[in-house]
């Protein structure tokens, strides 16, 4: 195997899981995924020596992202939802939190959203995150109080609605 | 690092995190330890991360599709500079019949009127021009061109613009780089890169970012000045030179195919 597959396989099942999580539609996150594959195996000789790939690739697939939604929304376009994805073989009560942190997370704007998923979930450090973001470490810092804040407060005023559904 | 100063919400991020340096650790849990109250909104973030991991694992799990594997993205990018290759050799013949039978000075076709249009509808393309008019007739501009080798340039450009860009070579067509300059607005950035030629031909390349969608290459003239542009990548990049056109078709085939080149 080559070098440029041997460094950047490795990363795919993150990109696609980040992807999905922006998206909530599987199709369209593997097309992101794969729009951001080509742009890296053409920009390989470009991309910093001493960086890393991972956090370089997350950019790339971010930077996509953005403009894909920016035109979108100049269409008019709605983003599919795609709710049959494996759940997670577990009780049912259990299950309705878990889909309750997606939900909360859908809540977020967008900003919000990304900073919990690339430090919460993908586990990059904030100076990381940043530069994927193309933003100041202070600005990942507030998104990320005021992301998880609101998804408390969303998560504390749903348990007692779904606890009376039950 | 921030030792001995007030513990502050960053702080209590980091502290769910685990991104706190080991000394500053300490603080912070001295700091808590004063203030219960605090514990049930730290425990509740840790908990979100935790249930956020958890729903979402699944994702990181399945098997890769074929289609995301390397080798078949590399096939992909093959087959479609195949076919740009087939699209730029067409639109040579087609200048080249058209220059041979007067076909540019026929009224009906002209590109002129043609281009005039082009750029009342891409603004992008409209600052290409501009910015090469500038360069071409401003002195002042023309010496403030930062200078350096492609690798210099290359990394300059792509810092200032936020995005990988990749300076090209054209000393085989004849051009040698001059330098480039950053044109940033507050609404975008940009980048100029000058490439001068034999008899004080000039070319520039146009890059400018906050754009969408992508788009094949497209030429367009005006005035007796070419352009070559396309979208990829939130940027649009125009190459504007006054050639003629043969000349001018074959150099935006080599900025293309080097911006857009396969690593391998």
């Amino acid at each position: 195997m080559d070098e440029i597959a041997a460094l950047i396989e490795p990363h795919i099942p993150a990109l696609r899981r980040y992807a999905w999580s922006l998206l909530r539609d599987r199709d369209g996150a593997d097309d992101l995924v794969q729009d951001t594959l080509e742009r890296a195996v053409g920009r390989w000789q470009l991309r910093r020596r001493d960086g890393n790939v991972r956090a370089w690739l997350f950019a790339i697939l971010h930077n996509h992202f953005v403009s894909q939604t920016r035109s979108e929304r100049r269409r008019g376009a709605r983003v599919d939802y795609d709710d049959d994805l494996a759940a997670p073989a577990q009780p049912p009560d259990e299950r309705l939190t878990l889909r309750d942190v997606l939900a909360g997370l859908d809540s977020l704007p967008g900003d919000q959203r990304a900073v919990l998923l690339l430090v919460g979930v993908e586990e990059f450090d904030y100076s990381e995150a940043a530069r994927i973001l193309g933003v100041p470490v202070g600005t990942v810092m507030s998104r990320l109080s005021r992301g998880r804040e609101r998804l408390r407060l969303f998560l504390d005023a749903e348990a007692p609605r779904l606890r009376r559904v039950k | 690092m921030r030792a001995g100063l007030p513990i502050g919400e960053d702080d209590l991020q980091a502290y769910v995190d685990g991104q706190l340096p080991p000394a500053r650790i300490a603080e912070v849990e001295t700091w808590l330890g004063e203030r219960p109250e605090l514990e049930a909104r730290l425990s509740a973030y840790r908990t979100q991360r935790e249930e956020l991991r958890e729903r979402l694992r699944p994702f990181g799990e399945a098997p890769i599709p074929a289609r995301l594997r390397i080798s078949a993205i590399r096939a992909g990018r093959r087959r479609r500079q195949w076919s740009w290759a087939m699209r730029a050799a067409a639109a040579c013949l087609i200048l080249a019949v058209g220059t041979g039978t007067g076909w540019w000075a026929a009224n009906r076709f002209s590109p002129v009127a043609a281009s005039r249009q082009a750029l009342a509808e891409d603004p992008a393309l409209g600052l290409a021009f501009a910015a090469h008019w500038t360069l071409a007739t401003d002195g002042d501009a023309a010496t403030a061109l930062r200078t350096g080798d492609r690798r210099d340039l290359s990394s300059w450009i792509s810092d200032r613009l936020g995005h990988d860009i990749a300076v090209p070579d054209l000393s085989s067509q004849g051009f040698r780089l001059l330098g480039a300059r950053v044109l940033s607005s507050a609404r975008f950035a940009a980048a100029q890169v000058a490439y001068g030629g034999a008899g004080g031909k000039h070319l520039t390349l146009y890059v400018k970012t906050g754009e969408t969608g992508e788009s094949r290459p497209a030429f367009t003239a005006l005035g007796g000045v070419s352009a070559m542009m396309w979208r990829d990548d939130g940027c649009a990049y125009a190459l504007v030179g006054a050639l003629d056109h043969e000349p001018f078709a074959a150099v935006s085939g080599s900025v293309f195919d080097q911006m857009e080149a396969d690593g391998s």
